[in-house]
């Protein structure tokens, strides 16, 4: 596939009245072609150069790019529309592929150069809305496959028969096997950014593995009951667990958003933070019920006596009494702990010092943590 | 089938143990359970790949729930509130249709014993005492009664969780070999599950 470098020009993306626009694209498109010889104008505000000729004869990739940077510059702001915005330069195989590291340059200030080969990895965390096909993204998304990544895992034989020619075509360019999409030079997809950013998400890349086909029957029954979930509750309601490093129950586990199978993904020591150590770790079992926002609790001593942790992680008094929430209190059978976890302890601003304590009572049996001179429940073993 | 877990300590964690063969085999969900703990949902033997959480369904919790036998083997429910004969009857079928397993959490809300009620005896824990070692282990007693196959009461000694998180049988309480109490207590949602293929 032919490797490119792009050219973003924001702000003459759209033809005004009076042909500015134009007359600024011509200009960049000059100032390209006084160093390279083939320069493309995809459409109004976007031009390519094929770099294998120029990179070699300049010295590689990042200088052709950084050529460009400079000569588009040289027009002086490309943005003669309103915002007066720099122009992004980018370089991958195919254009769809440098088009879009062209608009993620424009988050910093350097060229987004995907190495050759990794133009798939690149591709793979944008939304598939990205394509530019309405239907075609509605549905994936509705089966849980958000990105062109999870688009480029399904079988391919499935998505032709599902989704037409078109449908397969678009699935090779998600999968950086095909470097257009059809339309593309007229109609360069706008929408499909994650708010607040033209860069891509930086979304959990997800696999989908066995979907549709061979042996994944039951994945795909999941799928579609998840879909209907989804469509019933808003696809934010539906989720999955993830473990990773931590020390508290809550740290050690975070809730994502369910975006399809991905089996293995979860298997230990997929997240590298897991194995820890983590100092102050409370060893297992771990708790069944974990609040997300932990609970107000009171613990006193059997004559009422707020029960106190010192520096050293000694308690001021014995704990005889437990109230969660001003709830009705209980009576203290036993207690573990403190553990006390300093955590952060290299930033100022995001410093906890914590303790955590197992508390046994007549009712149930609790993790709590010391904080602020407060106790909060902070999980309960139901 | 249904199961309904009584309301006594130690329910969230017989209902985990349930969802563990069918996270292995196919899929399982969560609905209702607000604050699920995943560290021990995965000591519990839970695959959490194969585990789809609806934490906070709202109103229609019971379509959410409905809607997943379409997909999922085995699904844990805890209601919000008491709830209505008619639509306990629709679920069970819903799930009896669909060749899954209902796991209710909290059978105070439901209005009419599922298939398979289990009773979770008081519970004591191992390991703490004033202010020394850690929680190590619960020790208890689930019975197990029902309609039908399941009408014969049934208890069964239980470390739930044991001491590495999992649940063992306990060979030394209940009217059964330790082989049998696997079957019955730790994991019935295993024989349950893989009646359908």
């Amino acid at each position: 596939m032919q490797r490119l470098v792009a050219i973003w020009c924001p702000g003459i993306l759209e033809e005004g009245e009076l042909g500015r626009e134009a007359r600024a694209f011509d200009a960049v498109v000059a100032a390209l072609e006084a160093f390279a010889t083939r320069v493309d104008p995809v459409r109004l505000g976007v031009c390519a150069v094929p770099t294998r000729g120029p990179s070699r004869y300049f010295g590689g990739d990042e200088v052709l790019a950084d050529m460009a940077v400079e000569a588009v510059a040289g027009v002086g702001p490309t943005g003669l529309g309103p915002a007066r915005q720099p122009a992004g330069v980018g370089v991958a195989d195919g254009l769809f592929a440098a088009v879009l590291a062209a608009r993620a340059a424009l988050n910093g200030d350097r060229p987004v150069i995907v190495p050759p080969g990794e133009t798939p990895s690149f591709l793979d965390p944008w939304p598939v809305a990205i394509l530019d096909r309405p239907e075609l993204a509605d549905l994936l998304v509705r089966l849980g496959v958000r990105t062109l990544g999870g688009f480029a895992a399904l079988p391919g034989p499935a998505v032709l028969a599902r989704f037409g020619a078109e449908g397969a075509l678009c699935q090779r360019v998600a999968r950086g096997t095909e470097g257009e999409l059809p339309g593309f030079r007229l109609f360069f997809p706008r929408a499909g950014f994650p708010p607040g950013n033209s860069g891509p998400a930086p979304a959990v890349v997800t696999r989908q593995a066995g979907f549709w086909g061979d042996s994944a029957d039951s994945d795909a029954r999941a799928v579609r009951a998840v879909a209907g979930v989804q469509e019933l509750l808003g696809p934010e309601a539906v989720v999955r667990g993830r473990l990773q490093g931590g020390r508290g129950p809550a740290q050690r586990a975070r809730f994502v958003p369910w975006t399809g199978p991905n089996p293995g993904h979860d298997s230990p020591g997929h997240d590298t933070t897991l194995g820890g150590p983590w100092p102050g770790q409370v060893p297992p079992p771990a708790p069944t019920v974990v609040f997300g926002r932990p609970l107000p609790t009171q613990l006193t001593d059997a004559a009422g006596r707020s029960v106190g942790v010192s520096g050293g992680g000694i308690l001021s008094t014995v704990p005889g009494r437990l109230s969660v929430a001003r709830g009705p209190w209980a009576l203290v059978t036993g207690w573990a702990g403190p553990w006390p976890s300093d955590e952060r302890w290299w930033s100022v601003r995001g410093r906890r010092r914590q303790a955590r304590m197992q508390v046994v009572t007549t009712t149930t049996t609790h993790l709590l943590t010391r904080e602020r001179g407060g106790w909060w429940l902070e999980a309960t073993y139901d | 089938m249904t199961i309904d877990i009584g309301d006594a300590g130690g329910g969230t964690t017989l209902g985990f143990a349930l969802l563990a063969a069918a996270s292995r085999a196919s899929w399982c969900a969560a609905v209702g359970l607000a604050d699920p703990g995943m560290v021990a949902c995965a000591e519990l033997g839970v695959d959490l790949g194969h585990l789809v959480l609806v934490p906070r369904p709202g109103p229609l919790w019971a379509q959410a729930a409905a809607t997943l036998f379409d997909g999922m083997d085995v699904v844990l429910l805890r209601p919000p509130g008491p709830v209505r004969r008619v639509l306990a009857r629709r679920l069970a079928a819903r799930a009896r249709e669909r060749r899954g397993v209902l796991v209710v959490l909290g059978s105070r809300t439901w209005p009419e014993g599922g298939d398979v009620q289990l009773t979770v005896g008081a519970g004591v824990w191992q390991g703490v005492e004033a202010g020394h070692g850690h929680l190590q282990g619960r020790h208890l007693e689930v019975l197990s009664s029902g309609r039908r196959a399941a009408a014969r009461p049934v208890r069964v000694g239980l470390w739930l969780p044991g001491p590495s998180g999992q649940v063992v049988a306990d060979p030394t309480t209940g009217e059964r070999s330790k082989r049998e109490a696997e079957g019955e207590g730790a994991a019935a949602g295993r024989d349950l599950v893989s009646r359908h293929p």
